[in-house]
């Protein structure tokens, strides 16, 4: 098993990622309201200000999902956010990462 | 990334002369300038100005860190001064600063500037270097208190 973790950051791509989910048998994932680190440190911390411009094109907020996986689907669940991804010109709009899971409690079938 | 690396004795100030922060600043320049000929004087000047119209960029506890991203810079270019008055920079604290970096940064390199204004930025807020810096007599004395306070605290 494995824990996706996916950094969305074009938020508007979130519902065509989670049926996109539901076509390859992903059934449950928790999506966090996040926060990115250009945003926070041009909007919130002073001497960084000047950098707005930089990261201009980054969106107030953004979305983390978090799911437990079987490891055959993290092919699919990369190519399908890569789809999603291309409908729109930006290299960050989605980033995923996997980490192992060795135990999982609590899941029921 | 050590502020030592950068800032060099001739683009010290001790004290600056101005009295307001476009006299400030333009002082700051021209060490800079006089160091770096190559920088557009008119582009360096245009793009501190604006970057202050933001918001200021005197950041508390008496510290000011005017900067600008410039397509003349090829490296980042550092200029450090002290005051010897009381100068209000409209300072987001609303304390006199005492201690002023101007610093200008290659257009292109974004990661660069996040990382020497973090360094600069975390360097200044120990009240024990401040206290240290404003003893100090002459440029060279600067740069030594820099120095060791970064081989001190920054590994």
């Amino acid at each position: 098993m494995k824990l996706i973790i996916i950094f969305l950051n074009r938020i508007e791509l979130l519902e065509d990622l989670l049926t996109a989910f539901l076509e390859i048998g992903v059934s449950g994932a928790t999506v966090l309201d996040s926060v990115g680190m250009g945003r926070i440190i041009s909007h919130n911390i002073p001497i960084f200000a000047g950098l707005q411009d930089a990261f201009a094109g980054s969106s107030p907020g953004n979305k983390t999902i978090l799911a437990i996986v079987e490891e055959e689907m993290v092919k699919q669940i990369a190519e399908a956010l890569e789809d999603v991804c291309s409908e729109i010109d930006d290299p960050g709009a989605g980033i995923m990462a996997t980490v192992p899971v060795d135990k999982i409690f609590g899941l029921r079938h | 990334m050590r502020i030592t690396d950068f800032l060099k004795k001739e683009c010290v100030k001790v004290y600056l002369q101005g009295t307001n922060k476009k006299e400030i600043i333009n002082e700051l320049l021209e060490l800079i300038l006089r160091d770096n000929p190559a920088i557009n004087r008119e582009e360096a000047s245009r793009g501190v100005f604006k970057r202050e119209k933001i918001e200021s960029t005197a950041i508390g506890r008496g510290v000011a860190i005017p900067h600008a991203r410039i397509e003349s810079c090829n490296d980042i270019c550092v200029a450090f001064g002290l005051l010897a008055a009381d100068v209000d920079l409209n300072s987001l604290d609303s304390m006199p600063v005492k201690l002023v970096f101007l610093i200008l940064f290659p257009k292109d390199k974004l990661n660069l500037q996040l990382r020497f204004l973090a360094r600069a930025a975390r360097l200044l807020q120990h009240g024990s270097l401040h206290d240290a810096l404003m003893e100090c007599k002459n440029s060279k004395a600067v740069l030594e208190t820099f120095k060791n306070y970064e081989d001190k605290h920054f590994h």
